[in-house]
C-alpha cells in the first residue's frame, strides 16, 4: 500500500468517526479543508437518508431465507400417544383383541399370493432372456416376455430378407445325431435325401442324393 | 439347384464333424427341438398336427401379425453337457447351443443364431419346459421366418 492510499483510508475513516482530529493531525495541518469536506460529506449523507424512503431489506441469500422461514413455520408437534405407540405395544394390543389375529392373517396372505401372481409368481416356470445382441450392427435386436403367448421373443429387426421366390432348404432329421449312427434320414425342402457316414470316419464320406424310397 | 444342396449340406456336415471327435456327456431327459416356421396371411395347405396347432396359438398370441403358421422344419438334439449342441433345421437359420448350467425348472443356455455362414445372434436364455423361445428371422417375401426353440424331455417330435 502506497503512502497516498494510505492517507485517503485514513481521511475517510476520519470522516466516518472512527478517527479523531488528532489521529490525522498530520494531514490537517497539510490540508485544512479536510474539514470542509468531512462536514459536505456528512451534509450529504444525511440528506441521503432522509429523502430516499428505507427500503425493505432484501433478502441476502433467497435458498437460505426460505430455508429459514420454514423452519421457523414448523412448530413442534405435540407429543400424542398415537405417534408413541411402539412396536410391542401395537402387538400387544393384537394379542388383547385376538379375533384380529385370523383375520390379518388371511389379508396377509391374500396380500403375498396376489403380489406373487403379479410380481413374478411365474418366474421360475417361464423362460427368460438374459441378454442378447446381434454381430452385426445393422441389425437392431429387441427380447421381450410375451405373456400373452407364454414364451420369449426375440425379434431381429435389419436382416436381409429373402426373396419371395427364394428356397429354403430345411431338414427333417428323422432320428437323432448321437454321433454313433451310420446313416440319418433327413428330408431337405420337403424332399427325403440320405445323409451317410462311416463309423471311424465320420463325415469323410457324406454324400447326398434323393432317397425316394425313404420317407 | 442340386449343386447348392449338395454344399449346403456338405457345409453342415463339415459343421458337424467339428464336434464328432468328442461328442460330450448328453444330459439325461434334456431335449431341444427347433422348429422353424414360415408366418404368412397365406391359407395353409398342410393339415396341422395338435402339437402345431398349439404352436400356432402361442406364435398368434406373439403377435407377429400374421394370420398362420407352417412348420416347415424340425430339428431335435439331446443337450450335451460339454460340447455344443447343434439344433439344424434350416441352413436359413440353424443354431449353435452351449449348456451353461441348470436353473430353476430349466436351463441357461448360451446360443448362437447362424444364417448361412454368419453369426446373426448372439444370446444367453434360460430355456424351461412349456415356455418356448421365438426368434423372429428374416422377412421372406410377404412372409417371414420364425424359429422356435423349446426345452424337452424327450427327443420325440
Amino acid at each position: 500500500m502506497n503512502h497516498r492510499q494510505s492517507d485517503e483510508i485514513r481521511i475517510s475513516r476520519w470522516i466516518e468517526g472512527e478517527l479523531s482530529d488528532s489521529d490525522i493531525q498530520d494531514l490537517l495541518q497539510t490540508d485544512p479543508e479536510l474539514h470542509e469536506l468531512r462536514e459536505s460529506s456528512l451534509q450529504i449523507g444525511n440528506l441521503l437518508r432522509q429523502e430516499v424512503p428505507k427500503p425493505e431489506v432484501p433478502y441476502a441469500d433467497f435458498f437460505n431465507h426460505q430455508i429459514l422461514r420454514r423452519i421457523e413455520r414448523e412448530e413442534p408437534e405435540p407429543a400424542t400417544p398415537r405417534i408413541v405407540i411402539t412396536v410391542p405395544r401395537l402387538v400387544a394390543s393384537l394379542f388383547q383383541n385376538q379375533g384380529l389375529i385370523p383375520a390379518l392373517a388371511v389379508v396377509a396372505i391374500l396380500f403375498l399370493a396376489v403380489g406373487t401372481m403379479i410380481f413374478g409368481g411365474n418366474e421360475h416356470t417361464r423362460s427368460m432372456v438374459l441378454h442378447t445382441f446381434s454381430p452385426d450392427p445393422g441389425n437392431t435386436v429387441v427380447a421381450e416376455y410375451n405373456n400373452k403367448a407364454g414364451a420369449s421373443v426375440i425379434t431381429i429387426d435389419g436382416m436381409k430378407p429373402l426373396e419371395n421366390d427364394a428356397s429354403v432348404f430345411t431338414f427333417d432329421h428323422s432320428s437323432q445325431d448321437t454321433g454313433d449312427m451310420l446313416v440319418s434320414f433327413a428330408k431337405m425342402h420337403r424332399q427325403p435325401v440320405k445323409m451317410a457316414r462311416l463309423n471311424g470316419d465320420l463325415f469323410a464320406n457324406v454324400y447326398t442324393q434323393p432317397v425316394l424310397q425313404v420317407q | 439347384m442340386r449343386a447348392y444342396a449338395v454344399t449346403s449340406l456338405l457345409f453342415l456336415s463339415a459343421l458337424a464333424s467339428s464336434f464328432a471327435q468328442d461328442r460330450g456327456t448328453p444330459i439325461e431327459n434334456a431335449f431341444v427341438w427347433g422348429g422353424l416356421v414360415q408366418a404368412t396371411n397365406k391359407s395353409l395347405t398342410t393339415t396341422l398336427t395338435e402339437k402345431e396347432k398349439t404352436l400356432s396359438e402361442q406364435l398368434r398370441n406373439a403377435s407377429f401379425n400374421y394370420k398362420n403358421f407352417d412348420l416347415i422344419s424340425e430339428h431335435t438334439q439331446q443337450v450335451l453337457r460339454d460340447f455344443d449342441t447343434w439344433l439344424i433345421p434350416s441352413d436359413e437359420l440353424y443354431l449353435k447351443i452351449d449348456y451353461n448350467g441348470e436353473e430353476k425348472g430349466g436351463m441357461n443356455l448360451q446360443m448362437q443364431l447362424w444364417r448361412k455362414q454368419d453369426i446373426v445372434l448372439k444370446t444367453s436364455v434360460i430355456l424351461r419346459s412349456d415356455s418356448p423361445l421365438f426368434i423372429a428371422g428374416p422377412k421372406w417375401g410377404d412372409d417371414q421366418l420364425i424359429l422356435v426353440v423349446e426345452l424337452r424331455d424327450d427327443g420325440e417330435g
